[in-house]
């Protein structure tokens, strides 16, 4: 939950294009309910889109794009037990300009979590991301 | 039974419906993302593409996934 704040916060004062999708999956026992209306306005911005993913599908094609397409990021990265076959959360990845989903997702230019521990690293990012589109 | 025990038992009554109006009343309440944002989407296998199509639409911009849990 303090993730979600965490990013917030970054978005709030990036303003350049970026589009932001929020993927809410049930990792921790208390998770039995999809995301309610307060944990989703925790992330207002109007770039944002949000998800409920009980399934971990997200997840799954983040797998199958690690192993299809050799990175510098591990497959186990951020993944719950540190295994490949873990959940993919509390991370967030982004993705470059142009990098498209054709029978898999591309592979992320930067990956990592948790979120707040990161949240630096991802403004960085942001902030230095090219910018292609308005 | 004495009247005492007839109040307690009225009391626990109305705690127990109480809790069970609240308690469906959050399990069934529409989750609402903010304003300016479109429905929250529960994915599925079947529209698993609604996500990709929206991921590949919005390619000529930076684009970032979140991973969170709810709580």
């Amino acid at each position: 939950m303090r993730g979600a704040s965490a990013l917030q916060e970054v978005l709030t004062k990036d303003k350049n294009p970026l589009s932001v999708y929020v993927v809410w999956e049930p990792v921790l026992p208390t998770d039995w309910k999809s995301p309610g209306t307060g944990t989703l306005g925790r992330l207002f911005d109007r770039r944002v889109r949000q998800f409920w993913d009980k399934e971990h599908l997200i997840s799954a094609e983040m797998r199958k794009a690690a192993e299809s397409y050799p990175s510098e990021i591990p497959v186990q990265r951020r993944r719950t037990n540190d295994k490949a076959d873990g959940i993919l959360w509390d991370a967030i990845a982004i993705f470059k300009p142009g990098a498209k989903w054709d029978t898999t997702m591309p592979v992320p230019k930067f990956l990592g979590g948790t979120v707040v521990k990161v949240i630096g690293d991802v403004e960085g990012q942001l902030s230095a991301a090219p910018r292609r589109n308005n | 039974m004495s009247s005492t025990k007839w109040q307690w038992l009225a009391a626990l009554a109305v705690v127990l419906i109480g809790t069970s109006a609240l308690l469906t009343s959050y399990l069934l309440s529409p989750e609402r993302t903010p304003a300016g944002q479109p429905p929250l989407v529960f994915l599925s296998a079947q529209n698993l593409t609604s996500f990709k199509e929206a991921f590949n639409a919005a390619g000529a911009q930076t684009r970032l996934i979140a991973f969170l849990s709810p709580t």
